[in-house]
Parts: C-alpha cells; structure tokens; sequence
C-alpha cells in the first residue's frame, strides 16, 4: 500500500504516550522508572512496542503464596500449618531465582535502549 | 491448415472476454456483513466498469437463515447490473453440524471425521458444483469467504482459474485441516491488509509461487457530511468518542464500555451507533448515548462530529467505518492486538492504538487535549483512503489479477 507523506508521526506519538503509561505504572508498584527508549525512526514500531511491554512487565517474576482450603476434619489445622512451611521454603528458593531473573531483564532492557538509542544518533549523524 | 485453426481459436479467445463469477453462500441488495458488502459492491463496481460479472450462489437468504431451506427461487436474475444464478441447497443433518460448530466456536479440538461432518453438513448444493464444472472455461472465479462449503468444493474444481478472497481472522476455523486441502492450492488469494498476507502464511505456510495480493476492499468516498447538521439534530455539543457498528461481545464492545466506566473525563460522552442490544452499565447513563441504528446520512454526521471513532473489535480484515471516519476527516482509536485495524492506522499515521485500559486512557486523553494533532491525523487518514482504497483503484487491481 502506498503511503502520503505525513506530518505527524503516530509512532513518535505512542513512544510518548508509553512513557507516560510506564512511569505511571512505576509510581503506583512503587518502582523506580526504567529510561527505555520507546519510540524512533530506525527501528520498526513492533522493537519499541516489545520494549515497552517488557518494561511493564520485566519485574513481575516473583510469586506469591497461594494456598487453598483444607477441608480435612480435626488435623486440618495442623496440615494448613505444614502446607504452608514447604510453601514458603518453595517461595523462598523460587523469589531468589526471580529476584536475580528481574536484575538481568531489568539490564537487558536497558542495553537495548542503549544501543537502540546509538542507532537513533548514528541516524542524526547521518543526517547532519 | 494447422495454422490457420489455431490462429481462429486465438481470434476466438480474444473476441470473447472470460466472464468473472463470485462464488459467495447467499447474495442480496441489502444484506449486511463484511464480505457481503464486499462482493455485493465490488461485482458491481467491476460490472460498471464494463466487465461481464456474475454472481454464483445458492437459495439461502442470509448468514442467519436456515441452511437447508430454499429462501430464493432457483434460476437467474439481475440484481444493479449484475448477473445472479442461485442454486438450491438439498437436506443436510443441523444437528451433526451444529454440534461440531458448537466445538469450534468454544475453541475445542475436532476429529477429522468432525471435520469432515462439519463442511458436509454444512450445506449442500451440488448443482452449483455441477455448473462450475460444466462452465469452468468461460470464468474466472473469486470465492469468497474461505470459511463455507461453497469455497471449499467450489474452489476445488478448478484451482487453476480460482482466486479466493478469505477475509481470514485468527480463529479456531482457520486451524481445521480441510482448508489447508484448498487455500494453497488455488491460482491466488485476494488479501484485505498485509498482516492478512502474515495470517495466511502462519496457518498455511509461506508459499511464493502462489499469488497472494493485497487488494483491499473498495470505498465510497464522496459522501456528503455536516458535524454541526448532528450537533443540530441530536443537541450534543459535548466532545464525544464514537463507536459505530454492531454491538456485540465479538466485536468487543463490552470492553470499550468496560474502559469508559473506568475513564474519568465527565465532560467528554461515549456516543454508539449500530445495531445490536447494548446494555449500558449502571452510573453511566448520562455519559453515553446510544442512538441505535441511524440513518446512513446521519451515521457520516456523526463521523464528523466525533473528536475520535474508535474501533475495539480484535477480528477485523478490513473495517469500513475506520476508512469512513478518515474520510470525514477524523482519526481512529483502535486495538493494538488487532493487526489489520493497527495496521491501516500506522500505514495512514491516522490515529493510535491501545493494548490495555491504561494505554486506553493514554491515547485518548492525548487526541482530546491535542485537538490539531488530531485533525491532522484525520486528515492523514483521508488521504491514505484516497490514495489506496477508492474504487476506482480497487477496480483496477481487480482487472490486473484477471489477467495475471
């Protein structure tokens, strides 16, 4: 399909926009915002809209504890108690692999900000 | 002497024009529908145009009608200036088909012989295979849609004369195997967008001997509007957002009213056209407004009227009311999952998208409160319109394939 020439650029537009939705949603989790680039020309509009929805998410690794309901009679107490120690070890082992996945998710988006951003300058030098 | 045959029959092929027949399960004037308004205008479109078209059919009276009733006569007609031969669909078994639809339609995995129960029972008209056979020198055949009987044994005759127009979405059906017996095999496929060509190869394979062409569908674009006629007539001067089309979980109209309870800007309605039930939750009543079905000049009133159309619907292949909406000048909202939707908006850089309520929130806030931004993304959306789907463009890629 033949496209006109345009004067506004909705991608530019929705890298604004993502900012936005990601530094609001930082500030209500309580995060502290990642600096990814969320918009340019040298890149297709599919790269930033991966990068931004991996920057919703990078930090999402963790589990909570999610026990259901005994209905065992007079030992049920005692078993909840137990099902909940092995849980919480299970948890404590598996927030620890989290923990260290969302560290590398959280360096892996910002190296390919870094080097989506030396694309966009390597653009503007070009240009200039 | 040997010569001289077969320059005759050369004369003779040249002096007689192949004859284009679209295949399609029913036909009327006035049935709605997406691919029936598509092949109802674009038959005519390419009638006016001065090639010989018709229409081959069956007796069924619409999508809704049932399947093993004939609704028409059998025989001939005329309708605009196109040629209609409708066939009579024979007995079929409702309930062994019904009960494998019913799988489909709730995403549970068939059998083959489910499969081969489900395009049996779904109608049977033979006769109109029988006349394909009989005439199949004379045409060049366009099926359309992918999904019905009439595609599937039509298209099988002869798959070296026939193009299929699929009007393919990401759903169960286009996973059943007996498609894949059909689609790759025909001399082409007629695409709506670019992300159908990427459907149609996730499904049934890259396959660059086959012809698959973007076509698009055809738009009217000259159609009169007056924002302040419906302003006038429905004393709305409130800044509003418009979804305009059936109303339907399908169309994922329950989640745009979902995001709008969410949404917090009193001063701006939600206004829904188009038919269909519509409940509007409690608290909402006086931040929209539902005029059900209206008039087709209203409806381009309300086009201009709007600050935004927005399109939530995820299983669309071409949609209508976006390129009806940047014809009037003004941008479209629509669902970032929905590939072909996306597609156009970031093609005609004529509105933005959203995946989630919070980006639902984002975009629309942006087109209220950057109204130049906006009128100039309409405008970049008419343009695109113009340049790529009027009919006159249409008409002509149509007349390349013939000849391909």
């Amino acid at each position: 399909m033949s496209t006109t020439e345009t004067e506004v650029n909705i991608e530019e537009i929705m890298g604004q926009i993502r900012e936005l939705v990601l530094a609001r949603k930082m500030a209500q989790g309580g995060g502290q915002a990642m600096n990814l680039a969320l918009g340019g020309r040298r890149l297709p509009p599919a790269f930033y809209e991966h990068l931004y929805q991996a920057g919703l998410s990078y930090d999402q690794a963790q589990v909570k504890l999610y026990l259901s309901k005994t209905s065992v009679p007079v030992v049920g107490p005692l078993l909840q108690w137990l099902r909940e120690k092995v849980h919480q070890l299970v948890l404590f082992y598996v927030n620890q692999s989290a923990a260290q996945q969302i560290n590398v998710n959280s360096h892996l988006l910002q190296a390919l900000s870094i080097l989506a951003e030396e694309f966009e300058r390597e653009d503007v030098k070009r240009d200039a | 002497m040997r010569e001289e045959i077969h320059v005759s029959r050369f004369m003779l092929h040249v002096s007689q024009p192949m004859k284009v027949a679209f295949v399609t399960p029913w036909y009327g004037p006035d049935l709605p529908g997406g691919a029936e308004t598509e092949v109802r205008q674009t038959a005519e479109h390419l009638a006016r145009a001065g090639l010989e078209v018709e229409v081959l059919t069956t007796c069924i009276k619409d999508l809704y009608a049932d399947w093993g009733r004939n609704d028409h006569r059998p025989g001939v007609e005329v309708i605009n200036g196109v040629v209609v031969r409708r066939f009579p669909v024979g007995k079929r078994d409702r309930t062994a088909f019904d009960q494998v639809n019913w799988r489909l339609m709730n995403n549970l995995p068939i059998t083959a012989g489910q499969e081969k129960t489900y395009i049996e029972e779904m109608f049977r008209v033979p006769a109109l295979y029988e006349y394909i056979e009989g005439h199949k020198e004379e045409y060049v055949f366009f099926f359309i849609p992918y999904l019905f009987a009439t595609t599937y044994y039509g298209a099988q005759i002869c798959p070296e004369r026939s193009w299929i127009i699929p009007c393919l979405h990401d759903e169960s059906y286009a996973r059943l195997g007996l498609y894949r017996k059909v689609l790759p095999r025909v001399r082409g496929l007629v695409l709506n967008a670019e992300a159908e060509r990427q459907l149609v190869a996730k499904f049934f394979g890259q396959d660059d001997r086959q012809r698959r062409v973007v076509v698009g569908m055809g738009v009217g674009t000259d159609f009169p509007y007056d924002a302040g006629r419906f302003r006038r007539k429905y004393n709305l001067d409130a800044p509003f957002v418009l979804y305009a089309g059936r109303r339907e979980g399908g169309k994922n109209t329950p989640l745009l009213l979902d995001y709008w309870r969410r949404y917090g800007r009193p001063d701006v309605k939600l206004v829904l056209i188009g038919s269909g039930e519509v409940v509007v939750p409690a608290g909402l009543e006086d931040r929209v407004v539902d005029l059900g079905f209206v008039s087709l000049q209203d409806k381009y009133d309300t086009y201009a009227a709007a600050t935004v159309l927005c399109q939530p619907s995820l299983h669309e292949s071409f949609s209508i009311v976006i390129m009806e909406s940047w014809l009037t000048g003004r941008p479209v909202l629509v669902h970032g999952d929905c590939a072909v939707t996306r597609e156009h908006c970031q093609e005609a850089n004529g509105g933005l998208y959203f995946t989630d309520y919070e980006e639902f929130a984002a975009t629309l806030d942006y087109l209220l409160d950057h109204p130049a931004t906006a009128d100039l993304m309409g405008r970049q959306g008419r343009q695109y319109v113009l340049a790529n789907f009027r009919w006159e463009v249409i008409v002509e890629r149509y007349k390349r394939l013939i000849e391909m």
